[in-house]
């Protein structure tokens, strides 16, 4: 039996190899990355043939029962003819075929302990994607061509990489086409009823995502009129926006708090309102601050400012051990407030900002501008965010617009609202997060605008949105 | 709008009105050659932060022909028509006052509660005074006293005669900080700290661990230097709040004193 060892640079160049030493009838009988590339081992389909009928000789001469396949073996009479049983072992290839799977199998077998990689192939296997070479061998007689031509294109499933991320991006392509096919259906059958239609442009028009709407507004009950489904959706909106109305205020429950968030959002005046929120009630001794912020002209003297004017000494850290320091320093106090450096979301010294506050007992405070556009407060979030909890505050409330896309980054990212404020007075312009105030300011109509959407807009918005998230699986309708 | 001198922070200066005045104390064990430069930049230093500045100088008796602490305790207010002003700091003579309120202070008081209403809210009044003194005003209060060392060897011997008796009589600890004046000739090479040869003093000798304020050398010059900034910051969060007399009249509360070295610096 002529088997040959064909090594190339791609399973590809390889299997062209094996072509044309054996021809059209090659038989790919192994298939697997070297660390040269890849190495296929093949023979010719007579040389298979010829090596049945050695088998099957050599199974005739062997003693009953000791064969793999005795099944096979006994139906052959021992004084047939050669030619009958060439005739009879012609027709029963199969047998040889598990022959080199189990060949096959126990190779991989004894490979698998030596190589670390074969246990991802399991995995893989486990998932029910096939990277056997004996695949090759599994096929019916008649649809060996078609899929010695699928080898030679090199589309058979190898344990390369590449074939995996082609199965992984048809997958998502699969995905998105399902997904962009539902949207559009859902999106025809909302459109014939007038108070999803009208619910959802109102979504829109408010500045909320159509991921957001279209989860809400698929569990709208049926049969409700439109008042009642404008209420359902409010309440699954104020449900779903969590604030810290049933705990104690921010300035009264104490803690370290690092005020996070991108540049100009309101950092420092708002930790000046806490500060002084915190002094109102508990006396000046009782607020800490402290500012990291070395980068921005003058906002170490803008925090002592106001700490100037509350009797409170602002500190200035320039290292996290001098954070460290000033924290024990600080240990005492009922409030702790750190105004940080504000960076945009991608910028590299936001990851080192972040390393300096991970500190025991500091809690991270996201300050978001409430007047920023839906993919910004996005892209805030998700840079800032942290394990556990995430606490946040709305600023420039009174400057926005529309509230929907703050409420909808709120309510999709599952942050906690611990306050909102509402002007430039300190502390004065400040307030406590009330879920049904801020859904009710979100909805409400605004005026006439160049930006607004109409009916006819909403598959625009539709047909582009995400689908469903990971977070809107947490949607408590 | 401008007319009318609001800012956004008229609330936060409605709260500040009641701020405490805050206590602070600097330890006077006979170097003055670095007392009175460290002392000269924590006031530049607290008034840089916008806190106005009163010095009780406890090295000094009160003359007869100047205000000083005796006689406002003896009136109960600063008899002058000086508006008030954060920009300007006060020294006053202070000894026999001070004496007088450690005298006067009943058991289990703080003898320096006897300040409270004396000053203008938010002000800060550093108390500078010989080590004996400051054990009595100092005695169940939670302040440290800044002491200050230079690389004399006379420093360091006072330094430590002082840091012992405050130790041992009323477990006062101060806050050590070594002084390098900036006209004065540099330490020998390789030579160890002041400061730091005083905190091993105390936990060698007096079983008693210093708490390090974090500035390792304070270069004193013309020009503050951050870490005297760093230093004033950390001695105010150890101050003593003074509360406010509630009862006593706006204008006495809102009055200053003769300013000694107004506008001085």
């Amino acid at each position: 039996m002529n088997i040959q060892r064909f090594i190339a640079p791609t399973a590809r160049e390889a299997l062209a190899k094996a072509r044309m030493t054996f021809g059209d009838g090659t038989l790919i009988l192994s298939n697997r990355p070297t660390a040269e590339g890849v190495e296929v081992v093949a023979t010719a389909e007579d040389a298979l043939e010829s090596l049945d009928r050695a088998d099957i000789s050599s199974n005739r001469m062997q003693a009953p029962g000791t064969g793999a396949r005795r099944t096979f073996t006994s139906s052959v009479e021992p004084d047939s003819k050669v030619e009958d049983d060439v005739a009879q072992l012609s027709m029963s290839t199969l047998s040889f075929q598990d022959y080199v799977r189990e060949r096959m199998l126990r190779r991989r077998q004894d490979a698998s302990t030596e190589s670390s990689k074969t246990p991802k192939i399991s995995e893989k296997r486990q998932h029910g994607v096939s990277t056997s070479p004996s695949i090759q061998l599994d096929v019916a007689p008649s649809q060996k061509a078609a899929s010695r031509t699928s080898a030679a294109l090199g589309l058979q499933p190898t344990p390369s990489p590449l074939p995996q991320a082609l199965m992984n991006e048809l997958h998502s392509m699969k995905e998105l086409i399902e997904d962009r096919f539902n949207t559009l259906t859902w999106l025809g059958q909302a459109r014939q009823h007038p108070i999803v239609s009208s619910l959802m442009l109102k979504f829109i028009r408010a500045g909320y995502s159509p991921a957001l709407a279209r989860t809400i507004l698929e569990k709208l009950p049926e049969d409700s009129d439109a008042a009642v489904s404008m209420q359902w959706v409010l309440d699954v909106l104020q449900r779903n926006l969590k604030t810290d109305a049933a705990g104690k205020p921010l300035f009264d429950e104490g803690g370290t708090y690092a005020l996070v968030g991108s540049t100009g959002v309101g950092k420092t005046t708002t930790a000046a309102k806490l500060a002084g929120l915190c002094a109102q009630n508990h006396g000046a001794s009782s607020v800490g601050l402290i500012t990291l912020d070395t980068y921005r002209v003058g906002a170490h003297e803008q925090l002592r400012s106001y700490g100037r004017m509350l009797g409170v000494v602002a500190h200035l850290a320039h290292d996290r051990a001098a954070l460290q320091d000033l924290l024990g320093l600080l240990g005492n106090k009922k409030m702790v407030l750190i105004d940080t450096t504000g960076v945009a979301p991608h910028d590299p010294r936001r990851r080192e900002m972040m390393d300096v506050l991970e500190l025991p007992k500091v809690n991270r405070l996201l300050v978001l501008n409430a007047g920023s556009q839906g993919d910004t407060l996005d892209d805030v979030v998700t840079s800032f965010k942290t394990v556990g909890t995430q606490q946040a505050v709305l600023t420039k409330v009174d400057e926005a617009v529309k509230l929907g896309p703050a409420m909808d980054a709120t309510i999709r990212h599952q942050l906690v609202l611990r306050g909102v404020t509402t002007g430039q007075k300190v502390p004065e312009d400040w307030e406590r997060a009330d879920a049904a105030k801020l859904i009710r300011a979100s909805m409400r109509a605004q005026g006439k605008s160049a930006f607004e959407p109409k009916t006819s807009d909403l598959g625009f918005f539709f047909a582009h949105s995400s689908g469903k998230t990971s977070s809107m699986e947490q949607i408590n309708a | 709008m401008l007319d009318l001198c609001i800012d956004q922070g008229v609330g936060l200066r409605h709260i500040g009105m009641n701020a405490s005045t805050r206590v602070i104390a600097v330890t006077s064990h006979g170097d003055h050659e670095s007392e009175m430069p460290l002392l000269w930049n924590l006031c530049s230093a607290l008034v840089e932060l916008g806190f106005g500045v009163t010095v009780l100088d406890g090295t000094i008796n009160e003359p007869t022909d100047e205000t000083g602490l005796a006689e406002i305790l003896d009136t109960q207010y600063w008899q002058t028509d000086v508006k008030a002003c954060h920009d300007t700091w006060s020294v006053l003579p202070a000894a026999i006052g001070l004496r007088k309120i450690c005298e006067a202070s009943p058991d289990n008081t703080i003898p320096l509660v006897a300040l409270e209403g004396l000053f203008e809210s938010g002000q800060v009044v550093v108390v500078y005074a010989g080590s004996d003194l400051l054990c009595q005003l100092l005695a169940k209060s939670d302040i440290q006293p800044l002491l200050a060392v230079t690389y004399s060897p006379s420093s360091l011997m006072t330094a430590y005669r002082a840091l012992k008796q405050m130790h041992l009589t009323t477990r006062i600890h101060p806050m050590i900080v070594t002084v390098s004046l900036e006209d004065a000739s540099p330490p020998p090479a390789n030579s160890a700290k002041p400061g730091e040869i005083l905190h091993q003093c105390a936990r060698n000798f007096l079983t008693c661990d210093l708490r390090s304020p974090g500035v390792a050398t304070l270069n004193l010059g013309d020009k503050l230097s951050p870490d005297i900034c760093k230093l004033t910051t950390q001695m105010l969060e150890t101050s003593m709040p003074l509360e406010h007399h509630s009862n006593a009249p706006p204008e006495y509360r809102w009055t200053r004193p003769r300013a000694l070295f107004q506008g001085s610096h």
